[in-house]
């Protein structure tokens, strides 16, 4: 553990010397806008590290140790550390900084805490990190989910949080690292609107604690992060960076998850409006422009890796005859469009139903950008930047309602509009200041309800905070422990097989696909697999009955079965 | 700009939340509509921009403000509090 700390250690101090290092060379000159660019950086070269980790064998905590070190070395040897300097900080109360200490020590003590719980990210976002840390690479295994080939940037954030200990506990923090993304985002839009310095703050922390953005983030879900790129980019095209720079942001943010790209006319609406404004800085184009194709080749990659395996780049979207019973819409829908909508102003934007990170028929706005966001969008409303902001925001929305199926889901697809209702409020703190009692309670509300989630309720919450970090992993539902060095997998969507590896990813586990009973028990036993982990979707649950009946499988607690020892021989 | 096309956008300029808010005092149930955010916010819209800046203005700001939020905290709050274990 200590080397992997050390290791993890290390590869930090590379990251914040190599994005240090490209910083310079495209730097604006505006501080704030130029603490965004290196956060976009560290994600561009992390992600960088991961994928060619993982396409050449070498994601172990030595293989990626190794080169973190040999980077590191060499940034040393050419006297990087030497060359940072000394960040000019923000104007603030001091108050201000206590409570950015309160949200931030909240974000840690969640991420130490909470162990991947939630169904998504158990059976579909973190199986496939199971398998590459195991096999110390990528792997064609994904999971049973039939969406474990969707892009997976995200994913290469959290597995850079695993591979060193080759432990989850740290794997939330990869959600974290939008967090600061996004607030640093929104600092950068109050800046670009005419805030001092302590009503963009403000902002990024209501932004910050806008509950679905905050419960996602630590949920093993993207959507968090995908929100988290949206205002980023919004940032950097309404700053006018150079197009090598918003270029690495859509790239990066295509890589974490497509829905990222239903925001995208919005933000070339915010390009074209803003084009009159002058550009900020002038970077060297070459590395700006060498930037620019380095994060549209990240992002493309997942795209590119699915195009030349199933031969769609949206696969399984789009592709005929797959089994995909996770309904989700593959183009523009206008009906879906209008239940969104509807469903957005008479009802979600109020929050009715206890929040988590999948915001169920909510919106996970949270207080302050009901009470004092959507009011806000209307002050001062023809000053022209704020104009451009709130149009170009109208149009990614409508964008994204356009194209998300309309589920109780659909508006944690749009979690980016708190940045913006965040500005809105932190305008309204800075104008008017006899509202400032009120948006100090909303902050305090958004804060107190975000803090236990639905979906990790006390009971639950209080058990994993008992269990050592060692062996802290969310219990199965339906009862039952894991055994033994292998588990076989059978069944679809709602399989949480993630719990299956351990949370040291000690386990092996293997997926079976079988089409008959007989096949599934002489596949567990070519595979050494004497416990098996199902769920109860219709096709798997006469499979197993079958089994059964054939003397091949022993029912154990909740969804795990033992192969018979008769059929082991 | 001619003293009609600015008179006229003046119009438009309130006539514009009068409208959403026409729509949605007929579209929404009677139990619902004191309680419906797009009105308050159109409402909000037509004072302030007939009364312009000044105090009116920032006294409608702090009323309509503080009435979202005790929406919001009537609707949401109890789930919260629940959560949290405040609540039973």
């Amino acid at each position: 553990v200590i080397a992997g700390v050390l290791l993890l250690l290390a590869g930090q101090l590379a990251l914040f010397l190599g994005a240090h290092e490209l910083l310079r060379r495209v730097r604006t000159g505006d501080a704030a806008l130029d603490l965004l660019i290196f956060l976009i950086l560290r994600l561009l070269l992390l992600s960088g590290a991961v994928l060619l980790a993982g396409l050449s064998g070498t994601l172990t905590r030595w293989g990626l140790g190794t080169a973190a070190l040999t980077a590191l070395a060499a940034l040393l040897a050419g006297g990087a550390q030497r060359r940072v300097e000394r960040p000019s900080l923000p104007r603030l109360d001091a108050w201000m900084l206590w409570l950015a200490g309160a949200v931030a020590l909240r974000y840690l003590l969640q991420a130490w805490f909470f162990a991947p719980h939630l169904g998504d990210a158990l059976a579909y976002h973190l199986p496939k990190i199971g398998e590459w840390v195991r096999a110390g690479g990528f792997t064609r295994e994904l999971g049973l989910h039939p969406h474990a080939t969707f892009p997976a940037g995200f994913e290469l954030l959290e597995t850079w949080w695993v591979v060193f200990l080759r432990h989850d506990v740290l794997i939330e923090m990869a959600g974290v690292e939008f967090v600061v993304l996004g607030a640093a985002a929104v600092f950068v839009l109050g800046k670009h609107v005419g805030l001092k310095d302590g009503a963009a703050f403000l902002a990024a922390l209501l932004f910050a604690v806008s509950p679905g953005f905050c419960l996602g983030a630590t949920s093993g879900l993207n959507d968090s992060a995908a929100a988290a790129m949206v205002a980023a980019t919004a940032a950097l095209v309404a700053s006018r960076v150079s197009w090598g720079i918003v270029a690495l942001s859509v790239g990066l943010g295509l890589g974490i998850k497509a829905t990222y790209g239903f925001a995208l006319p919005g933000l070339a609406l915010l390009a074209g409006l803003s084009r009159r404004e002058p550009r900020l800085g002038d970077p060297a184009r070459g590395w700006s422009a060498a930037l620019g194709a380095a994060g549209l080749l990240a992002g493309a990659f997942w795209y590119a890796r699915n195009a030349l395996w199933f031969g769609n780049p949206f696969y399984p979207l789009g592709s005929a005859g797959v089994f995909n019973p996770v309904a989700v819409q593959f183009g523009p829908s206008v009906r879906s469009f209008l239940g969104n909508v509807t469903a957005l102003i008479d009802v979600r934007v109020y929050d009715p139903q206890p929040l988590g990170a999948n915001v169920d028929e909510s919106a996970g706005w949270g207080a302050a950008a009901f009470a004092l966001g959507l009011p806000g969008l209307l002050w001062n409303a023809g000053e022209p930047r704020w104009r451009r902001l709130v149009t170009a925001f109208g149009v990614s929305l409508a964008g994204s309602l356009l194209f998300v199926q309309n589920d109780p889901w659909c508006l944690k697809y749009v979690f980016y509009v708190p940045a913006l209702l965040a500005v809105a409020a932190g305008r309204l703190w800075e104008a008017l200041p006899p509202l400032r009692g009120i948006v100090l309670a909303a902050l305090a509300a958004s804060f107190a309800g975000s803090i236990v989630s639905y979906d990790l309720p006390r009971r639950d919450l209080s058990g994993l905070a008992a269990q050592p970090w060692r062996t802290r992993a969310a219990p199965l539902r339906e009862g039952g422990a894991f055994r033994g060095d292998t588990v076989a997998c059978v069944g679809g969507h709602a399989l949480k097989s993630y719990l299956a590896y351990g949370p040291d990813f000690s386990r092996r586990v293997v997926y079976l696909r079988p089409a008959v009973a007989d096949e599934l028990a002489a596949a567990m036993k070519r595979e050494g697999a004497e416990l098996l982990f199902a769920d109860s979707d219709p096709r798997t649950s006469e499979l197993l009955q079958r089994a059964i009946e054939a003397g091949a499988l022993q029912p154990l607690e909740g969804n795990l079965y033992r192969l018979r020892d008769g059929s082991r021989k | 700009m001619t003293a009609f096309r600015s008179r006229l956008l003046a119009g438009l300029r309130l006539a514009a939340p009068l409208a959403v808010a026409v729509w949605r005092v007929s579209t929404r149930p009677a139990s619902e509509v004191w309680h419906d955010w797009l009105l308050i916010v159109s409402l909000l819209d037509f004072v302030s921009t007939l009364s312009g800046p000044g105090r009116a203005r920032s006294a409608a700001y702090a009323a309509a403000t503080a009435f979202l939020l005790g929406i919001y905290l009537w609707g949401q709050g109890p789930h919260a509090l629940r959560l949290l274990g405040v609540l039973p």
